[in-house]
């Protein structure tokens, strides 16, 4: 491997993995993109290591707040082996997550079921005293249910913000970049922020409150739709484009990109997000934009003006 | 230089476990991953015949530890920015805050490391232009 900062007369290998660490950047300038087109075009082995570097780019999935000493233990790899021998889960399983695209329902040991939204992190700690989820990252559905044990366990969701504590239920945690949201679907859910631990507000079903590192705001009626994504259903309502794309790149492997006017278009209506192709097609024929793809590991959206 | 051709696969979950038990004991003796290893495990990503969402999830999960070996293989600063790139999934900008240098040092890193794993992976050796 050629020890050398010049690109020009750098490995195959480099110069696609260049193009996968400089395109994982939010920001993509039109300039950036010719010539990554220009690159993909210029020899055909391109695009083929192109994918290649992406897939394995992408396949480590990151966790917060995770030191990753523990991720390739031989635990890991025995856990890995015992699923694909099809062995009952244990009762205690550290980091529960999903990959791009994957929505996975999970029965736990007391028989509460949680559902990881995409790209999601939870770890699951139940002991004799509480039933603890904790979610590291991303959307979960909590299900519970009524407890076996001689004296009934508390079932707690916390996060970084704060914690959802049930009142036997069915309720969504959401951990957003700055802030969390607590939908709750049936029953009640008391929440409680981080900040001010002696202060909790208990929900209603319908309703729903956004917590951040500072406090618990006002509750506020439940959008209907909070619980779609569990049937892998996107639901918009007048929501910039660039949100959209980003839900959507979410489940969809490889890098989806917009530029900026098209991010600001609308859109509004139900996207499957089993399909991205399926949910790209519908976004085109609702909308003025032009989708150029590049192999299905790079995806441009562009208006058309 | 054509890139290396990659076996066909016959019986995907049997070369699973196989390479799964092959990655366990390297582990733990702590050594190289093997080119073999490697190359079943490329298989593995390329083998298009078995689309069973368990399967395909067990492949990516093998693979990111794979690749978290691999990237063990490198100098301190490469793993280190690798690591908070994908494992922590902290930006670019954060990594070079704590590591104390430029954005654009990050992404020679985090290049640097990315090659490096797809030559390992793909058995590329010689440059493109020479």
């Amino acid at each position: 491997m050629p020890k050398t900062a010049d690109s020009d007369i750098s490995s195959l290998s480099e110069q696609a993995a260049k193009w996968a660490i400089y395109l994982s950047d939010n920001q993509v300038s039109n300039e950036q993109r010719a010539d990554f087109e220009a690159w993909l075009a210029q020899d055909p082995r391109h695009p083929i290591a192109f994918e290649q570097v992406s897939n394995l780019w992408q396949s480590v999935i990151p966790r917060k707040r995770q030191s990753y000493a523990g991720i390739k233990s031989f635990v890991g790899i025995a856990l890995l082996l015992a699923r694909l021998y099809g062995l009952p889960l244990a009762e205690w399983l550290a980091d529960e997550r999903t990959g791009i695209g994957e929505v996975r329902r999970i029965t736990l040991a007391d028989g509460s079921r949680i559902t990881l939204n995409s790209d999601n992190a939870a770890d699951i700690a139940f002991d004799q005293q509480q039933r603890r989820i904790i979610l590291q990252r991303g959307r979960l559905l909590t299900e519970v249910a009524p407890d076996s044990m001689q004296t009934p366990r508390p079932f707690v969701v916390e996060n970084r913000d704060g914690q959802a504590k049930a009142l036997g239920t069915r309720y969504i945690v959401e951990q957003k970049r700055h802030d969390s949201i607590v939908n709750v679907i049936e029953s009640q859910v008391a929440v409680t922020s981080r900040a001010r631990p002696g202060e909790s507000i208990t929900l209603q079903a319908g309703q729903s409150i956004r917590l951040d590192s500072q406090r618990l705001h006002q509750p506020e009626a439940s959008t209907t739709f909070a619980a779609s994504w569990v049937d892998a259903r996107l639901v918009y309502q007048d929501a910039p484009l660039s949100q959209v794309i980003s839900d959507l790149a979410r489940y969809r492997e490889g890098f989806l990109k917009i530029n900026e006017e098209a991010g600001q278009l609308r859109f509004t209506g139900v996207l499957p997000a089993d399909n991205p192709e399926a949910a790209l097609s519908i976004l085109q024929n609702a909308l003025p934009i032009r989708i150029k793809q590049h192999s299905q590991w790079f995806v441009w959206i562009d208006s058309q003006s | 230089m054509p890139l290396p051709e990659i076996p066909s696969l016959r019986e995907p979950r049997a070369y699973l476990l196989i390479t799964a038990n092959r990655l366990m004991i390297k582990l733990n003796r702590r050594h190289k991953v093997e080119e073999e290893t490697l190359l079943s495990m490329s298989a593995l990503i390329a083998d298009q015949s078995c689309r069973d969402v368990a399967h395909v999830a067990a492949i990516r999960q093998l693979l990111e530890r794979t690749l978290l070996m691999l990237i063990e293989e490198l100098d301190e600063r490469s793993r280190q920015a690798f690591m908070m790139a994908r494992v922590d999934g902290m930006t670019y900008a954060e990594i070079a805050q704590v590591m104390h240098v430029s954005e654009s040092r990050v992404k020679q890193y985090l290049v640097k490391a990315l090659a490096y794993c797809h030559q390992r992976f793909y058995r590329i050796k010689a440059d493109l232009h020479a």
